[in-house]
């Protein structure tokens, strides 16, 4: 806070999640970076970037639409200001163009705010019991660094190739156009109920309501086969 | 305590990251009790994160006795099936089988609860065999910490479920604060001393004292009526609320649920509070005189109870909870 100039104040979406988390993680990064919480859409115009924390969608989805005008401000924020934006796990579902798997009581679904060009399925891994850890390739340089330190005596931990990945009731992506830089994918059957909304996607499709190739339903029909 | 670095593509499930996780992806939020999938259903468009499945909520175990148990799981599965949020489900304290039948219908999350009849009255479940997290209940930090070391993922204050009264929930948070600001100022010799006092282990005791906060989040609960109530206990320092009967016991449940997730979220902004405040309804009627009235939950925890290990002297019958347990015919 000593020279205002080189102080970059990130803003954390606070209406439910780990929003605390993800402050204590980017103060970590550098005495520079401040952050602030975000619930009301004027506390949009003094950062410089924002963060979509995890949590539950649905209920940030709900909790946002009920606060006057922050979707609006959220929305304007993340499609014209040109500022970087951050999503992790529900976060990310709320910056997806498209979602399926969305409760069957909001009838007018997950509010999304958009932005990624991706499609995404919640719930895609099942119940808590189902959540899981496992190691995932390691994002590329400008996010490693931050945790690279036993880099001066040669790359003999493998550990250095991979992430630790934490999926807890998490989503996934299904499709994301050419454009999106993938950076690392899991391989994974959907549970019970993500394979009935997936299923009921695919045959919309084939009556010809939209066209998306979806290769995961393609395994899921040839595993059933098998049963 | 599983590790975590394994290269290759092992997925490890039920680890501590993964249980403790959820509870951090619940905070900031609000977890209602619903009885059935219409309520279920209430409660995921009033906003909250999760919903808590039982057959009857602490109001009506208070005043009905009986002995209180694991809900029916074809009504919890039904609830799993109508909501996409986490649904919760609560075994009796020591029950651990009824914690394996909760985990086989892949609950969310398991409350090991005071507010039904102790089925241990000297052991809880060890949670750590399990891959489903567990919440408990905790009166103090000492209580905290023996139910982390069993494998608790998440904590909550007891307070006194069922009573529509705020203010045992609040003692536990205020004694649970100051304890943990005691702890961060003591030398580290004090430390040995304090763990033995507290009667928790020693390696949690120095967590706390180290990083001024509990291992695991902790929710307040029990007594929670209001806007105003949920939001003093975010202001307390709580991460996040759970309301059982205090929504499906007032007027309009609909508006009073959607108010409590909106005092959770913006709970430091008043003008918000009194926004969400204003025309809900009469609240739950609720009990205040706690100390007069025959049913305790809050001092329910194996080991600790009163007539823990040995036999009850003869009680006179009341006809509630607690009197139907000893309504023994053991002489003194």
């Amino acid at each position: 806070m000593s020279t205002n100039n080189n102080t970059i104040t990130i803003g954390v979406l606070a209406l439910q999640g780990a929003f605390e988390e993800h402050q204590q993680c980017l103060e970590a990064i550098s005495p520079n970076i401040r952050t602030v919480q975000i619930r009301t859409p004027d506390q949009l115009e003094s950062i410089d970037g924002i963060v979509f924390p995890g949590g539950e969608s649905t209920s940030m989805g709900l909790i946002g639409d009920v606060t006057t005008g922050l979707w609006d401000g959220l929305r304007n924020f993340v499609h014209n200001s040109g500022k970087p934006t951050w999503g992790t796990c529900a976060g990310m579902i709320l910056l997806a163009e498209r979602c399926i798997g969305t409760s069957a009581v909001i009838t007018k679904g997950q509010s999304l705010i958009g932005g990624v060009d991706i499609l995404v399925c919640r719930n895609y891994f099942g119940s808590q019991i189902s959540s899981f850890e496992m190691s995932t390739p390691a994002p590329p340089a400008p996010f490693a660094t931050v945790d690279a330190t036993d880099d001066d005596d040669g790359k003999k931990d493998n550990d250095d190739s991979s992430f630790p990945g934490v999926f807890i009731r998490a989503p996934a992506i299904l499709t994301a156009p050419p454009d999106v830089q993938v950076l690392g994918t899991v391989v994974a059957a959907p549970c019970r109920a993500a394979a009935v909304v997936l299923r009921e996607l695919e045959r919309k499709l084939e009556a010809g309501e939209n066209v998306i190739q979806l290769g995961v339903v393609d395994a899921l029909e040839e595993r059933l086969m098998e049963r | 305590m599983t590790g975590t670095n394994g290269n290759g593509n092992g997925a490890k499930i039920g680890t501590d990251k993964v249980k403790q996780g959820l509870a951090q992806m619940l905070k900031g939020g609000v977890i209602m009790d619903v009885m059935n999938v219409e309520q279920a259903k209430i409660a995921e468009a009033a906003g909250a994160v999760a919903v808590m499945a039982l057959e009857r909520i602490p109001a009506d175990i208070r005043r009905d006795g009986g002995v209180a148990r694991m809900s029916d799981p074809n009504m919890i599965l039904e609830i799993k099936n109508a909501v996409t949020i986490p649904v919760m489900a609560k075994a009796r304290i020591g029950h651990f089988v009824e914690a394996q039948i909760l985990e086989a219908c892949e609950v969310d999350y398991i409350d090991e609860s005071e507010v039904l009849t102790m089925a241990d009255e000297v052991n809880h479940i060890d949670k750590n065999v399990f891959n489903v997290p567990f919440v408990c209940g905790c009166r103090n930090i000492g209580e905290a910490l023996r139910r982390c070391a069993e494998g608790a993922a998440m904590l909550r204050t007891k307070g006194e479920a069922g009573t529509g009264n705020i203010v045992e929930a609040v003692r536990h948070a205020r004694t649970v604060q100051s304890e943990i600001k005691r702890l961060s100022v003591m030398t580290k010799d004090e430390l040995f001393v304090a763990a033995k006092e507290l009667r928790a282990p020693y390696e949690l005791v120095k967590f706390v004292a180290d990083n001024g906060r509990l291992p695991v989040v902790n929710f307040a609960a029990g007594g929670v009526a209001t806007p105003a109530d949920a939001a003093l206990m975010m202001q307390l320092g709580m991460d996040g609320v759970f309301v059982g009967s205090g929504i499906f016991k007032s007027a309009n449940p609909e508006a009073r649920a959607a108010a409590i997730v909106k005092a959770v979220t913006h709970y430091k902004d008043p003008k918000v509070l009194m926004e969400v405040s204003t025309g809900l309804g009469p609240a739950m009627v609720g009990i205040s005189d706690i100390k007069g009235d025959p049913v305790n939950f809050r001092d329910r925890e194996g080991g600790e109870y009163m007539y823990a290990g040995v036999v009850p002297p003869k009680k006179e019958l009341h006809g509630n909870t607690e009197t139907q347990v000893y309504g023994s015919s053991w002489a003194n």
